[in-house]
Order: C-alpha cells, then structure tokens, then sequence
C-alpha cells in the first residue's frame, strides 16, 4: 500500500517567486492498483511523483510504503521499492553501456555491488527470456549499446528495467509522450501486460484523456494541488474534465 | 635504437597515468586535475621510502594505496561539499603540492644510488622494457576484470547516466569516490614508477602532466577502430607510447625543450577539437558544392 498524509510543499518559499504546490494533500493506494493521473501543466503531478521517488523533500507530511515511513529516505535506498519511467526516453538508460549491461544493473538492484562478474550464463538466459516479451528483437541485441537504439527501443528497455526487480511502486511519468503513436501503443501495452495480475501499485502521470480512461483501475485528476475527482470503475468511461 | 626503446618504456609509463585519467575523464565523465598531484605523490613517496633502502616494489604499491588517498580527498570535496569536479581537483592538486615538498622535505631526491626496479646498465634497456611492459599489462587486466564485476559496471554505469544509477538504487556518491580514488591510486603508482625510472624524484614532476594522459587518450582513441570498452581502455597505452614518440622526434628535430610544453597543449588542443574541425570542414564542403 502506498500512502501520502498531509503533504505540503512550496517552492521558493518566501520568495517573490513562491510557488504553492501542495496544501495537505491525502492520497491513497492498495496494492495492484493501476491509476492514471491527469491534470494540467503545474498541477503538481510531477512534484508528487518526485516526493514519492525522494527526488524532492516534502515541506511537510508523510510518505508510507507498505506501513513503512519512506518521507526522508535516501533516493538510493527507496529506491529498491520504486521504479522509476521518465518522459525522456534518454533518461533512463545508460546509451554507452550495452543492453545487457544496462538489464545487468537493473537486475543487480537488490543485490549488493560485490566483486562477482555482473554478467554470467544464467543471468544472461534471463535477459534474452525478459527481452523477447518486448517484441522488439532486442533478444538477439545483448552487445549493442542502448545509444543506437530508438527512442521507443530505449522506452520500452526503460520499462523493463524499472519493472524487472519487482519493485512496490511502478511511477511512470508521461511515459508515451515522447515517442511516436506506434511505440506509444506498444510501450502502452507492455505497461499493461506487466501491470496486469502484478501486485504493484503503478501510477501513470499522462495528458491522453483516451489513454487516461483504458488504462487502470483508477483516475485521479490533480488540480492546483487537490485531488478533484477520484474515480473508479465503469465510471471512468464518462468522464470529461475541463482543464 | 636505445632511444627508441628508452621512448617507449618512457610511453608505457606515461601510459599507466592516461589509464587512471581514463577512469575519471571518460569512464566517469569527470574532468579531474588530482592526476597531476597524484602522480606527484606517488613519485615523492616512492622516492622517500627507496632511498631510505624499503624494496621498490613494496614502495611503489605503498604509493599507490596513498595516491588513492589523494582521489577520495577529491570524491569527499565533490561528493560532500558539492563543489564542482574541476575544482575538487585543482583544491586537491594544489594542496599535494605542498604535502609533496613535505614527504620529501627537499624540492627533489636523487635515487641514483638507490636500488630501483630498472637497470641502469647501458644494455639492459630491452629488459627495462619487457618490464615495464609486464607491469602494464597486468593493470590493464586487472582493470578490465574489475570494470565487469557487479561493483566495476556499476561504477561504467554511474559515469555514464548517474539519475539512471540513483533510480536503479545505487548509492552514486560511493561509486564516484571509488573510482576517483582507482584513478588516484594509479596515477601516483604511474609517479612511482616514473621516478624509479628517471632516477630522482621532482616536486614539479608532475605539472602539466595531465595533458600528456589527455593527448595520450585521444591519440588512443583515433588509433583504435573498435568501439568496447576493453578496446578503448588498451588503446591508451598505445596512444601513450605514440605520443612520446612524437615528442623524441620533435626534440631530436631540433626543438627548444622550453617550448616542448607549448607543442604539448597545441597538439592536446588540436586532437581534442579534431572530430569537430572535420565536421565542419565536411560541412563547408558540402555547401560549397550545392
């Protein structure tokens, strides 16, 4: 379970420039959920996100996950708990490191960073069984460096990477936005194949109202740092916010 | 002949400095000035504990345990105090300086009467070689071994996208000051092994040094077609040994040794820009035909 208590953040406080985002914002999640959140540019979408990922400190408030306080956890250690999909295809792989040193690390993430070889045999079937579920052919790629793939390759590698350590929380980031409608359908459909019968919460930021309303169980529209709607269920197919 | 056997042990040494600047400048994408205090480091220390008659190869891995030292001063001051990597390193640099004069207590130390690795025989140059040759070899495999463990890829993955890194829940801070201190290790074994090999020890052996290791990456780099890691990290030993080639035959053309440090950062500047400059040359070609 994922839970934010009375969040508050502002940024550049006491500044000419103070930018209010959160005023005791309440939030919760069960595990398995799946919820699209919308809202417009400066919502505070992204803000949440980055306060659940420990990329941005709360002024105020708590973050749980699973009963535990994460609120003021390193990055790096809550991070064994939290994927992580950014909007740029770039971020989240490393271009001159090869595919399957790129999944090596990804896989790794639980287990200590000893002096043991980081690619062997084993690890290295794994990769090509995870890989061909992409549909990309990236099975038979494991030496080429994630630079020379596209930006909808390196999405989709993106995704499972954050997925393939089976972390609590799935935070995804307008993850389509960059790509072309092709691969915004195909990285759409490995999220829900991997979302599907998993009991990880994923959170999905988009502004596709028609991606916002197939996918998940849940919507939830942010606006000036509220939640002004939660819906779930057949519900979702009617609804038509004004931004 | 001697010369050119001389030339590329003198190579093979300078190479071992453009290997621990490879590990900051391109495995970690941090431009670090620690070299040249590293290098200077580990030629005082080494210098100090031969001529008090400690066994040279004791001393010159003593002097790479304390040129690591140096690289995590650099990783704290980047790291902790968040000051930015060129000036982490210049800080540290300039404070060896002084912990340099202070290790030697004397501007330089002359090892002529010491026993050092080398022979200073006049026909034991080739054995010199083979030598100095061995040991390279053996921190190029060691190395390449280390960069594909667990920890090594980790380190390759942090220089290259560190937020990746962060979110992939790596303690980025950690890996960034294990390798600043591999690459500080290395360069003051290299200062070692440099001054065992010069017979005296300078305060000033280092300066201007770390152009040397840039140009010898480069040169590397231009020479080598392939496109791994383990590719591009040897091609710096040859680049190292090209490099020195090049200076011996400028000197023996009749160069002023005063201007040799100039020729160095034009030749560094040029091969830095290169890749550029034919991109725009290719370019006003292409313009001038349409």
């Amino acid at each position: 379970m994922l839970k934010v208590e009375n969040l508050y953040k502002t940024f550049a406080k006491n500044k000419p420039d103070e930018k209010n985002i959160f005023n005791g914002l309440n939030f919760c999640a069960k595990a398995g959920e799946f919820i699209t959140i919308i809202g417009g540019n400066g919502a505070g979408k992204s803000t949440l996100m980055n306060i659940i990922s420990g990329q941005t400190l709360p002024d105020k408030g708590k973050i749980y996950v699973d009963g535990s306080d994460i609120t003021y956890t390193p990055q790096h250690r809550r991070a064994k708990a939290i994927g992580r999909v950014f909007q740029d295809p770039l971020k989240g792989t490393a271009p001159a490191l090869t595919v399957e040193e790129n999944l090596a690390m990804a896989m790794l993430k639980n287990s200590p960073k000893s002096l043991k070889f980081a690619i062997g045999q084993k690890i290295s079937d794994q990769m090509k069984q995870k890989l061909s579920c992409l549909n990309l052919g990236l099975q038979d790629r494991l030496k080429s460096k994630v630079g020379l793939l596209s930006g909808g390759q390196r999405q989709a590698l993106t995704l499972l990477m954050a997925t393939i350590a089976e972390p609590k929380v799935l935070l995804l980031d307008e993850p389509t936005s960059a790509l072309d409608p092709k691969s915004q359908d195909n990285i759409l459909e490995l999220i829900e194949k991997i979302s599907n019968n998993s009991t990880m919460i994923t959170l999905m930021i988009t502004h596709n109202m028609e991606h916002a309303t197939r996918l998940g169980t849940r919507t939830i529209m942010i606006n000036s740092g509220k939640i002004q709607m939660d819906i779930s269920g057949s519900q979702r197919k009617n609804i038509r916010p004004n931004f | 002949m001697n010369i050119l056997i001389s030339t590329i042990t003198q190579g093979l040494i300078y190479a071992i400095l453009g290997i621990g600047v490879y590990i900051t400048f391109r495995i970690l994408n941090f431009a670090d000035m620690t070299a040249e205090g590293s290098l200077g480091l580990g030629g005082s220390v080494c210098a100090v504990l031969v001529s008090n008659a400690v066994n040279p190869v004791t001393s010159i891995i003593l002097a790479g345990f304390i040129g690591s030292a140096s690289g995590l001063v650099t990783g704290v001051l980047h790291t902790k105090f968040k000051i930015q990597p060129i000036l982490s390193g210049i800080l540290t640099m300039i404070a060896l300086y002084s912990i340099n004069l202070k290790i030697m207590g004397k501007p330089n130390i002359s090892l002529i009467e010491s026993e050092t690795i080398f022979s200073s025989k006049e026909g034991d140059q080739l054995i010199n070689l083979i030598l100095m040759a061995i040991i390279c070899l053996i921190i190029l495999v060691l190395l390449i071994l280390f960069f594909k463990t667990r920890l090594g890829l980790s380190i390759r993955a942090t220089g290259d996208n560190e937020e990746m890194m962060r979110a992939l829940g790596t303690n980025t801070n950690s890996k960034k000051q294990l390798a600043l201190s591999i690459s500080g290790g290395i360069c003051a074994i290299s200062g070692a092994l440099l001054s065992l090999n010069q017979g005296y020890s300078d305060v000033n052996m280092g300066t201007g040094t770390i152009v040397i290791a840039l140009s010898s990456i480069v040169i590397g780099e231009a020479l080598t077609c392939k496109n791994s890691f383990q590719a591009k990290l040897v091609s710096v030993v040859f680049g190292s040994i090209a490099y020195r080639l090049i200076i011996t035959l400028v000197l023996n053309l009749g160069m002023n040794p005063q201007d040799l440090k100039l020729f160095t950062a034009a030749v560094a500047a040029i091969l830095l820009g290169l890749p550029n400059i034919r991109k725009t040359i290719k370019r006003s070609v292409i313009n001038a035909k349409s």
